[in-house]
């Protein structure tokens, strides 16, 4: 079991006194990585698949053996599956402009959760606009829970696609994701899950559920801004009309044509962010050491936690099923606007998000316009979330004195 | 810093007592909506103009404390002003926000009050939402009703 020790690992925690709670919107960097990353920056700055000296090989070298360490992280049958992005939002991008728009058909149909990140939202509803073809929703279920049954309703033979999270950004639940895959391949229909908040908090096996699509970020997880991953299934990778065309994703160019490298290089043109690159390979060697079902339990852990202090709390209203299954955890003051709830914090050394969580929709349907999201990683500690409990108990004291 | 510094009583005070009034419709009344997209403040604001002056202001205001004793204030200080004279308290509370030097600190009223917020910088779009929604209703708002 991992236990409050893991913090010495992390910079961060011995220079600053804030209690860091907002582990879903980004995470921090261990020694490890930082370290290694400085080497990179150091010692290994080449540009990679071009240059043609022993040195910058061994960056190219390094920088695909990050494809094989991400591809076994999740389980996928072959690091060909991998390709780079920017971040999740830009992997769903990729799929739903360089793939979908030339798939889609007018009456098709693209089914979303109502939980939506935007990111896994927008893309959606725009292509679904331009080609004549209807955005569905699967509904939340009475425990704040996607509605599979209500999901085998929506999920039919026009459905062309379900694109899921697998963890939802605000609920901070599992979904049902393996039903849901075997739904929409009943009905010859791919899924794509948005793994954004699931990779990092626990053991991802791909292959026990054999996905079409996969995306997520590197920061979420100990690695730099700026990385995504976007898993496909090869033979859909390589249906992929590339959204960027130019350096290093082409073999041979004439005048008048090109001809393109074999995927997944095909879809990283221009030169790739071979540092954030470099850095996710050591996120997740370090993460490798932890083991995943360690940091899953400590998660879970803190977020039951945080989840069961924080319900028996009056007037304070929790969001989602009571059994927790990572460390986010969202809710709200009644009385108090989520945004006051997190300036208390904040005022307090507490740094929690407050708003929309980019999940407008799910806002309408949880009828609040805003809400306070404490997001634990495996290097939080108990106490810290003790401390947070009682300065929600404080901050909805101090707001309820005033007649709120 | 302690919360007592940012949430101010006078803030506190307006903020309770902040009561929704009844949008305005007929002759020179003119209407603006707008919102804090990132918290979820939102202002529906009207009003009357009469003799040049801002003679009724009504809202429907929903959001934060900050945001609602804003609004409040804003209505107190601005009521039975000329536009000219609302465009300068406008830029005056601007310059506040900005940490800016201004010339008649008097005329925001307790609106000083909320000087407090350039502390929590993330929040000063939550005090500016009214009085950018005044400035844009009389300067370029939809005009309802002319």
């Amino acid at each position: 079991m991992l236990d409050d020790k893991i913090r010495n690992d992390f910079p961060f925690f011995k220079n600053n006194q804030l209690i860091y709670l907002d582990n879903a919107a980004t995470t921090q960097k261990p020694q490890i990585v930082i370290d290694r990353m400085a080497d990179d920056y150091t010692n290994h700055s080449f540009n990679v698949h071009r240059s043609n000296y022993m040195a910058a090989q061994r960056t190219t070298d390094a920088y695909e053996k990050v494809r094989t360490t991400v591809s076994d992280f999740i389980g996928s049958p072959s690091a060909k599956s991998i390709v780079f992005t920017k971040s999740t939002t830009d992997g769903i991008n990729i799929v739903a402009n360089g793939y979908f728009a030339h798939q889609l058909q007018p009456g098709d149909e693209i089914v979303v959760a109502i939980s939506e990140h935007h990111s896994n939202l927008l893309p959606w509803q725009r292509l679904t606009e331009k080609c004549d073809a209807h955005l569905r929703y699967i509904e939340l279920n009475e425990h704040g829970q996607l509605d599979v049954q209500q999901a085998q309703k929506v999920i039919n033979d026009h459905t062309k696609l379900v694109a899921v999270a697998a963890v939802s950004n605000v609920l901070g639940n599992l979904n049902p994701i393996e039903q849901l895959a075997k739904i929409a391949h009943q009905h010859n229909a791919e899924i794509l899950i948005d793994a954004a908040q699931w990779v990092p908090d626990m053991p991802v096996n791909i292959s026990a559920f054999n996905p079409d699509w996969l995306v997520f970020s590197g920061h979420k997880m100990l690695a730099p801004t700026g990385i995504g991953v976007l898993y496909g299934k090869p033979d859909l990778l390589e249906k992929i009309e590339p959204t960027a065309v130019g350096g290093d994703m082409v073999t041979s160019v004439d005048r008048n044509h090109f001809k393109a490298q074999p995927i997944p290089i095909r879809l990283e043109a221009g030169t790739p962010n071979v540092m954030g690159v470099l850095g996710l390979g050591a996120a997740l060697d370090y993460l490798n050491t932890l083991d995943m079902h360690m940091v899953q339990k400590r998660c879970q852990f803190l977020g039951q936690f945080m989840y069961d202090k924080l319900s028996a709390l009056d007037g304070v209203v929790v969001y989602g099923n009571p059994i927790r299954d990572t460390g986010i955890v969202t809710f709200n003051v009644e009385g108090v606007h989520a945004h006051d709830v997190a300036s208390a914090l904040d005022l307090r050394g507490i740094a929690v998000r407050a708003g929309y969580h980019c999940a407008e929709p799910l806002m309408q349907a949880l009828h609040t316009n805003a809400t306070v999201r404490a997001s634990a990683y495996f290097y939080n500690t108990q106490d810290e979330i003790s401390q947070l409990v009682k300065a929600v108990k404080a901050t909805k004291e101090f707001f309820t004195s005033y007649g709120h | 810093m302690d919360i007592n510094e940012i949430y101010q009583r006078t803030i506190m005070d307006y903020a309770v007592r902040l009561k929704n009034k009844p949008l305005l419709n007929g002759q020179d009344t003119y209407q603006i909506s707008l919102e804090n997209p990132t918290c979820g403040d939102k202002l529906i604001l009207s009003v009357q103009i009469k003799s040049g002056l801002v003679h009724v202001i009504a809202y429907q205001a929903d959001g934060c404390v900050i945001f609602k004793a804003a609004t409040a204030i804003m209505e107190k200080v601005c009521l039975k002003h000329s536009v000219t004279e609302i465009n300068h308290l406008e830029n005056q509370f601007s310059q506040m926000m900005m940490q800016q030097e201004i010339d008649n600190p008097k005329a925001l009223g307790d609106a000083i009050a909320l000087q407090a917020i350039v502390k929590l910088p993330v929040r000063i779009k939550c005090a500016m939402l009214p009085w950018k929604a005044m400035y844009q209703v009389l300067n370029e708002g939809e005009v309802d009703g002319r």
